[in-house]
């Protein structure tokens, strides 16, 4: 069978969009795949898991082959065909054949991969293709051979049908006398294009056809002949109906499927002659249609060349956005929200209204004020006149107020005015605010995807990498459906592959090991997600053998990570592990040791304004938590004022915050520290970094203890200001350099304010420190 | 001077997608692949038909064309679906308009579904991989 794929205008090399759709889709697809592939490999009756497989290997292949990715199609293909052999029972769920599969899913995920960075997988895949060929020839004997007996039986019946392309006498008359009254029978013959794809079903669908204008008494081969999946050049229908040659024969007008139809009246012949070949060429004059030849071999000719040409136009267009799926709900959701704003602003606007009225009635009633007032004081000499002149104070009291009790009340109906609109304003803004922060939320909630999406990787993971190294684990995940935002989740997958697999490979013990230990053969990890706050905390827990702190600790001190003297506790040493070049595995494994440790882990969550912190009991097991905020995009943050600068810290990497006297700074080293509790931590003059004149500071002094996992440093700062959300807008070109700033923010009152990158600070303090224990050392020596 | 009589107009062939009064052909497309919907839309529409709706399986496909007509003039249905398949999607809207016209799209290697569906009645069947040229034809010569 040849697949025709023909240049179609819609798949232009710029529909970005499609692609993108595609990539989407077939990454759902095959993590479809991947999950029921497992779940069949526990339980190898699951049907329901192996219909899912099928049909996403089904769309998976459909998909590729329109946007004309033909290696990966016919692929799939041969995937889909194993897949059908196992939905009909016909190849058992094996771990040979779960192997293999798992491979084939590998493969695919390559050549998208490829294709996606615009380029073609193009190694040999014959090893794989024939362990999946062999699969549908070994297990499945009956099938294996379809394609072989297909064309031979074809053969068969193109001959068959030859020998006797007529009817005999007999037949024919019994086919006559079937028709009902004024019905007509035609011997209607018609040729099938055989380069159509699913070239079988031509036969039916004709049938079909003519079914709805008549009956059909009668077909060559026979009706089952033709449901069953065989080609058949010709095929022969004698049909009685009342309609005539024109009507049937715009039923057999199928473009690419029928290449060439004759339609012949059947009579009956008293001659009782001979009824083969020869009758029907008599009946010659009476064909009456020779259909257009179907242009697809030419079509299919100049495929491999145009189709090559346009892959290449095609990867060049290759998605560069990323695709968000998100349940309509909260786009409705959303909807409500604006379709509210729109209220409130209508309502403002009306209230601005309602304020230019007060507005424009106050000024009148100024003007009257001002004038009753002239009058009042250039009549006042008059009153005094008045007075003197007899009239009692009584009276001239009397004339005043009453030809002044204006002067009361003038300013009544505004005042009133005024406060109703204020009122109406304070609610107004009210409900805005519940609004926009509702919005917010809406917005963020959009970007927000569960962690399944990364979640779902695992299983497969932990499963390969424990056969290779021939250890039990079972995994368990816990609260997939925790949602993070997107951005931060395509981050999160790294760090969290390398956790994982550390725990695998680091963690549990071999069976022997730990059935030594005292416990079961089948090591579990666990991968826990959970919400706190606006954090989201993931654990990866194993019950392996726990991190043994006096190794860690000889490690750290032998690659001068730590001075010897250093007195450190439990939890600081556990810390060790995520500093750069270190790795407590005695040997490299292909696993997790392959020189790049736990650090890039720390680095790539410090990045996502996290933190990662690990806990261990030796001989119980050991569990990492990294903590990462929701979101990227909007952070809580503390607002500190240096001099008349605001500063904003992420208040995810603030410990806890200090009033001190100037006197409780001390001298180490020639650096400033100060006592918390039991610690010393050095101290950073923020006024001294960023360079900010300040006044001789107060009495006291603030002290911001920032930190991650066990580093901690203090941030002096004139005042604390408070706790607030505050939006990143990250800082362009030349202010990006700037060191310890990681962006910047605009407060309520416009004022902008830097956040301060606590990693960096930190960094920065630890630069000096090692800085200073070599130049110790060095003047020591 | 040439007149407008001596340079034909290809502009003036009129939509395949619109009927003779000029009005669009209205289309449900059901289908479980979003991809595929999009292209099938993208498709028709580039022809003037008028997407009146979509479904993602086939249950929802019935229930959109009961609410959909008569105001449709025909049904795209992918065979294989979540919850209720094509065929049986078909059989349905069969059994509540008898007029309706159901093209099945269905991908290579389907072919006794094809067979049954097109027994059962539906009009024609798209072969997946998609192709513009095909998909209007078979729509087109369905719908007359």
């Amino acid at each position: 069978m040849m697949i025709i794929i023909k240049m179609s205008d819609y798949l232009d090399p710029n529909n970005e969009e499609l692609l993108k759709d595609f990539y989407v889709e077939a990454e759902m697809q095959i993590d479809l795949f991947e999950q029921n592939i497992l779940v069949l490999e526990n339980n190898s009756e699951n049907m329901d898991a192996v219909d899912e497989i099928f049909r996403a290997a089904h769309t998976l292949k459909g998909a590729s082959a329109t946007v004309q990715m033909n290696e990966l199609a016919d692929f799939t293909h041969i995937v889909e065909d194993v897949l059908d052999e196992i939905r009909g029972g016909k190849i058992k769920v094996l771990p040979s054949v779960v192997d293999v599969l798992l491979e084939a899913i590998d493969l695919i995920k390559e050549m998208l991969r490829l294709r996606a960075e615009g380029q073609v997988y193009e190694e040999d895949i014959s090893e794989i293709t024939d362990s999946l060929k062999d699969l549908l020839g070994g297990q499945g004997i009956q099938e294996s051979e379809t394609e072989i007996p297909a064309s031979k039986t074809e053969n068969n019946k193109e001959s068959a049908v030859s020998d006797k392309s007529g009817l005999s006498e007999h037949e024919i008359l019994e086919l006559l006398e079937t028709a009902e009254d004024g019905e007509k029978v035609y011997e209607i013959k018609v040729i099938f294009n055989e380069d159509h794809p699913m070239n079988s079903i031509g036969g039916i669908q004709v049938f079909a056809g003519l079914k709805g204008s008549g009956v059909v008494l009668k077909t060559i081969p026979d009706f089952e002949e033709l449901y069953e999946d065989i080609f058949h050049l010709e095929i022969v229908y004698y049909l009685a109906t009342s309609q005539n040659v024109d009507q049937i024969s715009s039923k057999l007008n199928i473009p690419g499927v029928v290449t060439d139809s004759s339609i012949t009246l059947l009579k009956s012949f008293p001659m009782g002659g001979t009824q083969s070949d020869s009758v029907v060429d008599d009946r010659a004059p009476e064909i009456v249609e020779k259909p257009k030849q179907e242009k697809a071999p030419e079509a299919s000719d100049e495929k491999p060349d145009v189709s090559g040409e346009k892959d290449k136009k095609i990867r060049k267009s290759k998605s560069t956005g990323s695709v968000l799926r998100v349940d309509s709900r909260r786009i409705d959701n959303l909807l409500n929200l604006v379709s509210e704003t729109v209220i409130t602003k209508a309502t403002l606007n009306q209230i601005g209204n309602d304020f230019s009225e007060v507005e424009v009635n106050l000024n009148e009633q100024d003007r009257r004020y001002k004038e009753s007032l002239k009058n009042l004081i250039e009549s006042l000499p008059e009153y005094i006149e008045k007075a003197q002149d007899g009239h009692t104070i009584k009276e001239v009291k009397a004339e005043i107020n009453e030809r002044f009790a204006e002067l009361f009340t003038i300013f009544d109906s505004s005042q009133g005015k005024l406060k109703s609109t204020i009122v109406k304003f304070r609610s107004t803004s009210q409900n805005l605010a519940r609004t926009t922060s509702e919005l917010q939320e809406g917005v963020m909630q959009i970007r927000m995807v569960p962690i399944s999406q990364i979640f779902s990787r695992f299983p497969r993971l932990v499963r390969d990498a424990s056969k290779s190294l021939e250890k039990k684990i079972k995994l368990k995940i816990v609260g997939e459906e925790t949602e993070l935002d997107k951005s931060v989740i395509e981050d999160l997958l790294d760090p969290l592959i390398h956790c994982v697999r550390n725990s695998v490979d680091h963690g549990i013990e071999i069976p022997e090991d730990r059935l030594k230990a005292g416990k079961a053969a089948e090591g579990l990890v666990t991968l826990r997600a959970r919400n706190e706050g606006s954090m989201i905390i993931i654990d990866i827990e194993d019950d392996g053998k726990g991190i043994d702190v006096e190794t860690v600790r000889a490690k750290a001190v032998d690659r001068g990570i730590i001075h010897p003297n250093k007195v450190l506790s439990d939890v600081e040493a556990f810390n060790l592990i995520f500093e750069a070049g270190f790795s407590t595995a005695s040997q490299v494994s292909n696993i997790s040791g392959r020189g790049v440790g736990l650090d890039v882990v720390k680095r790539k969550i410090e990045k996502l304004n996290g933190n990662v912190n690990v806990w261990s009991e030796p001989g119980k097991g050991s569990r990492l938590t990294i903590k990462i905020p929701l979101t990227l995009a909007i952070i809580q943050a503390l607002l500190v004022r240096i001099g008349s600068e605001i500063y904003a810290i992420p208040i995810t990497s603030v410990i806890d915050s200090h009033r001190i006297k100037p006197s409780d700074i001390k001298m180490i080293d020639g650096y400033e520290v100060i006592n918390v509790r039991e610690d010393v931590i050095s101290l950073i003059r923020l006024n001294r970094l960023f360079n900010i004149p300040t006044e001789s500071s107060g009495e006291y002094n603030f002290v911001v203890i920032v930190g991650s996992g066990d580093k901690k440093m203090g941030l002096m700062v004139d005042s604390l200001i408070g706790e607030e959300d505050v939006v990143i807008k990250p800082l362009r070109d030349r202010y990006t350099s700037s060191p310890g700033v990681a962006g910047a923010t605009i407060l309520g009152d416009g004022i902008v304010a830097l956040i301060i990158d606590v990693n960096q600070l930190l960094d920065l303090g630890l630069k000096q420190e090692i800085e200073n224990r070599r130049r110790r050392s060095a003047s020591i020596m | 001077m040439k007149t407008k009589m001596d340079f034909p107009s290809i502009n003036e062939r009129k939509p395949d997608g619109q009927g003779d009064g000029g009005q669009a052909y209205k289309v449900l497309i059901v289908d479980d692949s979003m991809f595929v919907k999009k292209q099938i839309s993208q498709i028709l529409t580039s022809e003037g038909f008028e997407v009146v709706g979509t479904a993602g399986d086939g249950l929802e496909g019935l229930e959109k064309y009961k609410e959909l007509y008569p105001d449709v003039d025909f049904v795209t249905m992918d065979i294989t679906m979540p919850k209720m398949d094509g065929i049986s999607s078909l059989e349905k809207i069969l059994e509540f308009d008898k007029e309706a016209k159901v093209i099945m799209v269905s991908a290579l290697g389907k072919q006794d579904l094809v067979k049954k569906a097109l027994m059962i009645g539906a009009k024609n069947y798209i072969v997946k991989p998609l192709d513009r040229v095909k998909v209007l034809e078979r729509v087109l010569q369905s719908i007359k």
